[in-house]
């Protein structure tokens, strides 16, 4: 694992004894690094379990506490949503598949404590998508108005319909119809996760099994080619992967057998390779023997590492690498180019570049995003 | 040590290298910039706050300008908090009023252990007024005009925190934002108030902030208990003055005027309940005059 | 028919004549005016009872001076019922 002295917030989180010898200085970076990783109330939680608050000085404490209040407010809200969404689809006969932190909640997978997320994300079938739409609208849910370039892009290169949001609750909607983007050079059969994977929680409702879980995270995090949220993510994957090898003992086995059959062999291998730089997460040797059969030649192994080594680090100054910006300009355009065809990505970089900044100006110029002026 | 210790020079050097440490009302707060208006704004509107001498801060704030050829067409300032910007850009000479509403929604996003209302918290006697009002009020110029007020102390002029535990308002005493004609009122109604340059064409029209008070500032340590709630009305037709209204629809306002209330759920409603069974409540119906608006707070905080 | 529903999922602040309620399990906090209060005392003071719109209405005759109508009546069990603090049976 890179020790590095400036990543705090990492070290808390895998080693939370730690910070009985930290002082004033670190808990400042730590407070800071918390704050732009959205991993505050992520945090406490650790530090509770490990009975470690009475360490956290008294002029500190309170940032734990009202993050961990927030995501405790926020989640009664994500609950009461779920129950809301299983409603109305309900009425359509469809079961949705709940993805992401929606899935991590209804699962109660231990990194669904202190973690906050904004948008519920479901997937149906596509042969329902048309009848979930119709029944989300008469419920209540409404969809973003779009122009037809971006509509397009949703619908046809994207694997989900734009996002709905409540009329009066405001909450967010993703309505996924395949697991991964529909056009990709990179052949996973979505179809056959969302099709065999499906496992019924506890509360009577869908979410994929485990290994699928941090499948479907690990496509995400390495593919999307958005990085804002890439440390959490991956904080994610290595708590998912810590707590599901620790309660069965087939896990790995699965994992990577699952991988293989779905195709994403070389995305596992990235994933592990990550997270146990980042996290140290406990990866066998074997198991990343195995996955390490799926890497790619020496040269675009040693740069997409890299690149995802850069990126994957928190958006704060404290712990930002050299050529992040670098590593993150290439993994976007990768992360398109991957998604579709040339014909269809280069028009869409250029419409993003340049008409997209206009639309947003006048946008702004109409609406006040925050009202804080009192 | 407070921040008027300190020559302009080291405010300056500091803002642009390791970052000024000082206490904005109750909060510490380690601020960056290289504009120059947010040098001079906090050098005379922070002058008697005290300077953060431990190593840790609440919140670590950038005022960052456009950099590049952008600085040359219509400039723009960024609000950071923790290399974040959780606001749109606004016009470069608007960087000081950018760092006052910041300020305040740093404390509304992030701090939970209180129930924070939007109002006004002004104390006399060990009396706690809180004015809760909706731009157009008359909360601010009322507020502004009895801190400028002998024996008046401000506790904040937009945050009222409350802490359910104590049962006692914290006092958060920073520059006191004014807008429009507010601007004239108070400064023809004190000669001695400092202010900030106004500055014009924000959303919400021209705007300038004003020093809190020594004393307001030297006192950010004494909590106060709230006495009265007073919901201002400004009419400019009308001189009702105060009429009383009922705890309960009082309850619905406050609840309303919280800026979390929600997520402080049970302690939310409690926290209100705690606010009310220590106040008597009452609308305020002025027509501006802030003469007898302030002979009217007198006679209130005196009644006991 | 309608019934008390057990107060422990409330809080409440009393400020006569009003009341404010808190839904610990909707969230929701609501103002009841007094004329709706008198009626949901009378609920209160007959917890296990299933009370009727017509109960309700000669109750709160006896207990106040002045005419209630019936159709009032109905308009406070509504409330209660929206707010959750009586349910029907």
């Amino acid at each position: 694992m890179q020790m590095t002295k400036k990543l705090l917030v990492r070290d808390l989180l895998v080693h939370p004894n730690l910070i009985e010898d930290w002082n004033l200085t670190d808990w400042d970076l730590v407070i800071q690094q918390g704050y732009a990783t959205g991993l505050l109330a992520r945090a406490y939680s650790i530090l509770r379990k490990n009975d470690l608050l009475k360490s956290i000085p008294d002029s500190v404490l309170w940032h734990f506490t009202s993050a961990y209040k927030l995501y405790l407010a926020h989640q009664l809200d994500i609950q009461a949503e779920i129950d809301f969404v299983t409603k109305a689809l309900s009425y359509a006969k469809i079961q949705p598949v709940f993805l992401k932190g929606a899935a991590y909640t209804i699962a109660k997978d231990a990194c669904h404590d202190g973690r906050l997320f904004v948008d519920i994300d479901i997937y149906v079938d596509i042969k329902e998508l048309a009848a979930a739409e119709q029944v989300l609208k008469w419920s209540g849910w409404k969809g973003e108005e779009l122009d037809a370039h971006d509509e397009k892009y949703y619908r046809e290169w994207m694997h989900e319909i734009p996002p709905l949001t409540h009329v009066t609750r405001g909450m967010t909607l993703d309505v996924h119809h395949n697991l991964v983007p529909l056009t990709s050079r990179v052949s996973i059969d979505g179809k056959l996760m969302a099709d065999s994977a499906k496992y019924v929680s506890s509360l009577g409702l869908c979410v994929l099994s485990p290994e699928d879980r941090v499948l479907h995270s690990s496509i995400h995090l390495l593919l999307d080619g958005e990085f804002e949220k890439g440390f959490r993510d991956l904080s994610d994957i290595d708590m998912l992967l810590r707590e599901f090898s620790t309660s069965d003992n087939a896990f790995w086995h699965k994992l990577v057998t699952r991988a293989e059959s779905l195709k994403v062999g070389r995305i596992l291998y990235y994933c592990l390779r990550q997270t146990r730089q980042m996290f140290n997460t406990p990866v066998p040797d074997d198991v990343m023997n195995k996955a390490s059969k799926y890497r790619p030649f020496q040269i675009i192994d040693w740069v997409m590492n890299t690149c995802f080594e850069r990126v994957l680090f928190p958006g704060h100054h404290s712990c930002r690498p050299k050529f992040y910006n670098l590593a993150s300009n290439f993994l976007f355009i990768r992360s398109h180019w991957i998604k579709m065809p040339s014909h269809i990505l280069i028009p869409h970089l250029l419409y993003k570049a340049f008409v997209t900044p206009v639309k947003e100006w006048k946008l702004r110029k109409n609406i006040e995003k925050n009202d804080l002026t009192g | 040590m407070k921040l008027s210790d300190l020559d302009y020079i080291d405010i300056k050097h500091y803002l642009k290298t390791t970052g000024l440490s000082f206490f904005a009302g109750s909060f510490s707060v380690n601020l960056k910039s290289k504009i120059p208006s947010i040098a001079k704004g906090v050098m005379q509107l922070y002058g008697d706050s005290k300077i953060n001498q431990t190593d840790f801060s609440d919140f670590h704030i950038v005022l960052k300008a456009d950099s590049g050829i952008r600085r040359w067409i219509r400039p723009r300032v960024e609000f950071l908090l923790s290399d974040r910007a959780p606001f749109f850009p606004m016009p470069y000479e608007q960087a000081f009023p950018l760092l006052e509403w910041g300020l305040n929604w740093c404390v509304t996003n992030h701090c939970h252990e209180y129930l924070v209302i939007h109002a006004a918290v002004l104390e006399k006697n060990g009396k706690a007024i809180i004015l809760p009002g909706i731009p157009g009020s008359g909360k601010s110029t009322l507020c502004a005009a009895l801190v400028n007020t002998e024996g008046w102390r401000l506790l904040s002029d937009e945050l009222a925190i409350f802490d359910p535990v104590k049962n006692t308002i914290l006092p958060n005493p920073r520059p006191v934002s004014l807008k429009n004609q507010s601007i004239d009122i108070i400064k023809s109604f004190s000669k001695t108030a400092q202010f900030s340059p106004t500055v014009r064409d924000t959303i919400k029209g021209s705007v300038a902030h004003m020093k809190p008070s020594y004393e307001s500032v030297v006192q950010r340590r004494i909590p106060a208990v709230p006495r009265y709630i007073v919901f201002p009305k400004y009419n400019k037709d009308s001189n009702l003055g105060l009429v009383s209204i009922t705890k309960g629809e009082s309850f619905l306002e406050l609840a309303e005027h919280s800026f979390n209330y929600q997520i402080l759920g049970e302690q939310g409603f409690t926290s209100v309940a705690s606010i009310l069974d220590k106040c008597d409540c009452f609308k305020y119906v002025y027509d501006g005059d802030l003469s007898s608006a302030i002979d009217q707070m007198e006679t209130l905080i005196a009644d006991d | 028919m309608w019934k008390l529903n057990p107060e422990d999922i409330f809080l409440f602040f009393k400020c006569d004549p009003e009341l404010v309620v808190y839904n610990k399990l909707t969230r929701s906090t609501s103002l009841i005016p007094p004329s709706i209060v008198l009626a949901y005392k009378i609920f209160q003071d007959n917890p296990s009872a299933a009370v009727s719109s017509d109960t309700l209405f000669h109750e709160l005759k006896e207990r106040q001076n002045n005419v209630v109508e019936i159709c009032s009546v109905e308009s406070y069990i509504e409330h209660l019922c929206q707010i959750d603090l009586i349910v029907k049976l």
